[in-house]
């Protein structure tokens, strides 16, 4: 029965946990401790007076004191330490010229005390401290740092600074904040942790420019409120837009989890109009193998995320938002269910052309069955029941689209559908060759209201019969064979293999042309689909027939010791036995060819660090490529990789009818680009990162991104991040973001250059984080 | 010191146990040889040579030596705290007028509270005055902590407390 | 020109344990191409009685915008799978350090039939799954393992046993988007 532990169900929730922190020798009763002393001279006066002299030493379990003369007093726990004076106590270390300390009550005062609090806090200088309990310092003239290095880059210079050590927080008033001895700061309220730990206080700051919401400056503040639960606040200022306020929940349970994230701008000047957006993502293990989850995305208007861009690159080119929520079952080994609704926010592009909505699935049951190797057999059964509504038209969100305007407000059909697809295999393999027969009955029962809507858009306007079904056999037989022989590469010994593949596939005509289309498409013609079952993907509301053999040939070069494969080449081509009748739209043009373009595909590691990789899709007729693509990445050492790559897509019109270039009005879709990315450390502190994608055939960037970061000797990094991309047909949005961290002063919130990793291949952090030290680890 | 503040109890006399006795006229020493014990009142000490001597005032003075690899052994007992005092050192000097112990070479001086050791104290010279309980100890070369220091361990008054309490009430039942 | 069939490769050890799940496309097959590459090595399902462990460490399929187009509409999505497994014997001794299966996909991508396409990536994530098997069990019967197994056979048991395998993340089941392949829409910000 599984166990259902929400963090691994996919909500990662980093820095959360749900089990206490380990703590130190906290059994011993503090009257309990014996006593340590070490020095040159003891001897004791009559009142019970221990005079230390001579590197004198106090050592307790909990605490140390030193300096050159100390006096003891057993009965009130007084010390009066004169001459380098040391208190060291949970791995925070104090020093002076001078201190009186009560170890029994933990109060004291220091005269010009140097400290350093907790294994891996801050550290600073003071004129005088004062410890009124365990939990509380007050410092007063104090020049304090979270930089451990010896000459810190920043410091707070504040006269009091009272430090809350159970609450991991300090307070200084009237402090001004200095960087490389400049002042950049002055508040009457700055509060900074004590010790590396998740504390409620302000994150980094992120000042920036972009020409779609003109100068900003956004400074998070964090809410530790619960080591399995947190809160930020993201107030944002946008000098086009207004004030926009962020927030992000996170929350984690024993057996649920998930966060919360959305943003609220009352009143955007630009747009004169709200603006928000929220995200809810939550899972629950409701045990018993059953779990529910929500993810649901919601945003004002169209527009949002062409307007709002943080850090994230080319944010505005999602134009559905999906949503989803529902109930999962998997509580028994063979079977699996789940019932669940989806819905899409379709958002327009004013400028482009209008985008038919998704259809909505509300909802869509899916059962599945799997008994895999049952005495060599495979079976496998899919099972989905689906309600598809497409979404009303509503006025204002776009100019009319073209349909005929009879049929408001409804833009498309809607039905359900029932499928299932069950299939058996017999997958026969040997060490040199395999054969996998495999047989297939897909079932499938449409029931449609078509509003007056014909099959998919044929301009006859006839709507097709209310209830249709279809039953489709599949048969199909996968065989290869790989031989070897020895030989060498690039002068190492290697294996070099020859494998040779059959993919026959058979599946009988139906005619599907009155079935509607909900979430159906052609499949792009790659070396994954070559040898599949259907040249449509998705939710197969079209089944190809089909009589075709697909040809493979890979050839794979593999390091003779471990197996590594270093190079490979493959082909491969389809002979069709009969034309293709099943089209997705009645108007398509129907493939007559009996072979398709030939695959090519080449992969290789030259070295460990240096990759090339290629791939073709090339028309034997025309003697000319349909796609192709190539990319060569060079990692020569850590923080360092620059990607080349070049890709081209010939517009499919002109795929399937080469003549079509020479019709009037013909707007050549052809897609070619060039795109550079990378990370390159340009000195041994300064690092470039950096892609840039520029379109051969519109002869313009479309998107690109350049980030500087220059990391300081000890604790400080400076990044400018500059990005311009495309965020609709007519217009770009160029942004720039500058970022000054502090380590030790606040904690880091969302790293902003996690954003870069996800978009720049090969980048991996600069900074590298201040070492996790542990109280044991300062110790004298 | 001046006069005796209070009349202290009748001097305890001193008995003196050893092998062989010398007497040196000149000097006024006598020495005492082999297996030496002296016992004084609460006190005991066991040492290979003793050597007792008297100043003008009529004090006696004495010091015990061992022979290499041996320590001289004194131990004090003090039945109302149900306390013993026990000095270990090579060579042990006792000040009858002042009435210091002074122990030195690896000394170590060890506090027992019914039986128990309690609180410890070793350094290369300790001087315990018996008259203000009071003790000095010096680190040195030849001391008996580590890196010539003097090393001392005080249990928490709490626990010598409770075993005080322990032992009184175990003497008073035992009768 | 000197190619053979590919024969058997016997493996040096008879029994072997995974921890890739047994009912499941990827498990089945991993299975059957180890027993067709070494027949005498037998796939027991009871962890004790392996002499060694085949153990997926991680296996994350990972999605990026590879492009845009003049409309600021991805273009095209590069799918990359990352599949980390080690081979450890009964005695906690490694024999293969943890090892990274990477394989990179391009996908075309056209957002007007967002569930279409949805549907391809998984069967595209599906198939560089399949690929991998081949590649695991070349690192199985390559000598470098070979030769670390007949090592680690007369070393003591490792004292640190680490965890007898790590099982794969109990996870609760993935809320199946459509055919539940990575999410293709925004991160949460």
């Amino acid at each position: 029965q599984q166990s259902a532990s929400p963090a691994a169900a996919g909500v990662a929730l980093k820095g959360l946990q749900v089990a206490p922190k380990l703590q130190v020798h906290k059994n011993i009763d503090e009257n309990d401790m014996s006593t340590f002393l070490v020095a040159d001279k003891i001897e004791n006066d009559q009142d019970g007076r221990v005079v230390l002299t001579g590197k004198a030493e106090v050592r307790r379990i909990d605490a140390i004191v030193k300096g050159d003369r100390i006096d003891y007093q057993r009965s009130t726990g007084d010390v009066r330490v004169r001459g380098n004076g040391l208190i060291l106590r949970d791995a925070s270390l104090i020093t002076g010229p001078a201190f009186d300390y009560n170890v029994d009550k933990e109060t004291g005062e220091i005269s010009e005390p140097d400290f350093w609090l907790g294994a891996t806090g801050g550290a600073g200088t003071a004129a005088r401290a004062e410890m009124f309990s365990r939990n509380h310092m007050r410092l007063t003239d104090v020049s304090y740092s979270g930089c451990p290095c010896p000459d810190p880059a920043w410091y707070i210079k504040s006269p009091k600074v009272d430090l809350h050590f159970d609450e991991n927080e300090g307070i200084a008033r009237d402090g001004v904040l200095y960087f490389k001895d400049f002042p950049i700061l002055y508040s009457p309220y700055l509060s900074f942790p004590v010790r590396k730990e998740r504390k409620s206080g302000f994150l980094l700051p992120t000042y920036g420019t972009s020409s779609s919401g003109g100068f900003e400056v956004s400074v998070p503040y964090y809410f530790n409120l619960a080591p399995n639960y947190d809160l930020t606040l993201i107030p944002r200022y946008l000098s086009k837009r207004g004030l926009q306020m962020g927030a992000e929940f996170r929350y984690l349970g024993q057996d649920y989890g998930g966060q919360f994230y959305g943003t609220y701008l009352p009143n955007d000047r630009a747009a004169d109009r709200k603006r928000w957006y929220y995200a809810l993502q939550h899972v629950h293990g409701l045990g018993g193998g059953l779990s529910a989850s929500l993810d649901v995305r919601r945003v004002s208007d169209d527009d949002y995320f062409r307007d709002f861009s943080s850090f994230g690159l080319s944010e505005s080119s999602y134009t559905y938002l999906p949503s989803s929520a529902g109930l999962s079952w998997s509580g028994q080994q063979y079977f699996h269910a789940s019932l669940y609704a989806h819905t899409y926010q379709t958002l327009q592009d004013k400028s482009g052309s209008y985008l038919l909505p998704q259809y909505d699935r509300l909802p869509e049951l899916y059962v599945q069955g799997a008994r895999y190797n049952w005495g060599g057999f495979d079976l496998r059964s899919d099972n989905y029941a689906t309600r598809f509504v497409m979404p009303k038209f509503k006025y204002g969100t776009h100019p009319y689209p073209a349909q005929a305007s009879g049929l408001q407000p409804y833009q498309s059909y809607d039905g359900t559908r029932f499928s299932s697809y069950t299939t058996v295999s017999y997958p026969i393999m040997r060490a040199g060759w395999h054969v996998i027969p495999k047989a297939g009955l897909h079932l499938s029962q449409y029931s449609t209201d078509w509003h007056g809507f014909s099959a998919p858009f044929t301009p006859a306007l006839t709507p097709g019969p209310r209830t249709q079904s279809r039953i489709l056999p599949i048969v199909s037989v996968d065989s290869g064979m790989t031989f070897e022989r020895e030989a060498s590469l690039f002068g190492n010994a290697a294996i070099q293999t020859l494998e040779p593949r059959l993919y026959y596939l058979r599946v009988p005509y139906r005619d599907q042309s009155q079935i509607p289309v909900f979430d159906t498409y052609y499949a792009d013609f790659n070396f994954a689909q070559a040898f599949d079952e259907n040249i449509f993907s998705g939710g197969w509301d079209r089944i190809a027939d089909a009589d075709q053999l697909t040809i493979g040939l890979t050839s794979r070069w593999l390091d003779e010791e471990s197996g590594f494969e270093r190079l490979s080449l493959s082909a491969a081509q389809r002979v069709y036995f009969r034309d293709q009748l099943v089209t997705l739209y009645p108007g398509d043009t129907i493939r007559t060819k009996t072979k398709s373009d030939y695959l090519f595909a080449a992969s290789a590691a030259l070295t460990d660090k240096f990759f090339v990789r290629f791939d073709a899709q090339y028309n034997p007729e025309s003697r000319d490529r349909n796609r192709m693509t190539a990319g060569v990445r060079w990692e020569p050492k850590r923080l360092a990789s620059l990607s080349l790559s070049y890709r081209y897509k010939r517009d499919p019109r002109q795929v399937i009818d080469p003549q079509v270039q020479t019709q009037p009005g013909y707007v050549d879709a052809t897609k070619e680009q060039v795109s550079l990315a990378g990370q390159w450390p340009l000195a041994n502190k300064l690092y470039a990162v950096g892609r840039f994608d520029y379109s051969l055939a519109e002869k313009r960037s479309t998107q690109s991104i350049f980030g500087l970061e220059y990391k300081g000797d000890c604790c400080w990094t400076a990044r400018v991040v500059m990005q311009r991309y495309a965020v609709s047909r007519e217009d770009v949005n160029t942004a720039m973001f500058f970022q000054l961290e502090l380590s030790g002063l606040g904690s880091i919130g969302t790293d902003p250059m996690r954003l870069l990793r996800e978009r720049v291949a090969g980048y991996q952090s600069v900074t590298t984080p201040i070492a996790e030290k542990t109280t044991f680890e300062r110790y004298e | 010191n001046g006069g005796k503040s209070a009349k202290p109890a009748e001097e305890p006399d001193t008995l003196i146990l050893s092998d062989t006795l010398n007497y040196d006229d000149i000097k006024k020493e006598s020495v005492f040889t082999g297996n030496v014990i002296l016992t004084r009142g609460p006190m005991t000490l066991r040492a290979d040579k003793l050597v007792m001597s008297e100043d003008a005032e009529g004090f006696q003075h004495g010091t015990a030596t061992v022979e290499p690899g041996k320590l001289v052994f004194i131990r004090q007992e003090n039945p109302e705290k149900f306390e013993i005092l026990e000095a270990k050192g090579t060579r042990a000097i006792y000040n009858g007028k002042t009435e210091d112990i002074e122990v030195i070479g690896q000394a170590v001086v060890t506090r027992f509270i019914c039986g128990k050791p309690f609180d410890n104290i070793q350094g290369e010279r300790i001087v315990y005055r018996q008259k203000t309980e009071t003790y000095q100890a010096f680190g040195g070369p030849n001391s008996a902590a580590q890196g010539g220091r003097v090393r001392s361990l005080a249990q928490s008054r709490a626990k010598a407390d409770a075993a005080a309490a322990a032992c009184k009430q175990k003497s008073a039942s035992g009768g | 020109c000197g190619f053979h069939l590919k024969g058997a490769a016997q493996l040096p050890f008879t029994t072997l344990y995974t921890n890739v799940p047994q009912n499941s496309e990827f498990g089945s097959n991993l299975r059957r191409a180890i027993t067709a590459s070494s027949p005498d090595t037998r796939i027991v399902e009871d962890v004790t009685q392996a002499q060694v462990r085949l153990t997926q460490l991680s296996s994350v399929e990972s999605l990026r915008e590879l492009s845009l187009d003049a409309q600021g509409r991805v273009e095209e999505y590069e799918l990359n799978l990352e599949f980390v497994f080690q081979v450890t014997d009964s005695k906690g001794h490694v024999v293969l350090p943890p090892t990274t299966l990477r394989s990179t996909r391009e996908l075309p991508y056209d957002d007007t039939a967002v569930q279409a396409k949805q549907g391809e990536i998984n069967t595209v994530f599906k198939r560089m799954q399949q690929l991998l098997i081949d590649r695991i069990v070349r690192h199985l019967a390559s000598p470098d393992v070979r030769q670390a197994y007949a090592q680690s056979q007369d070393l003591p048991p490792a004292d640190a046993s680490e965890a007898a395998d790590a099982p794969p993340p109990a996870a609760i089941p993935q809320p199946p988007t459509p055919w539940g392949s990575p999410r293709v829409g925004p991160g949460l910000y």
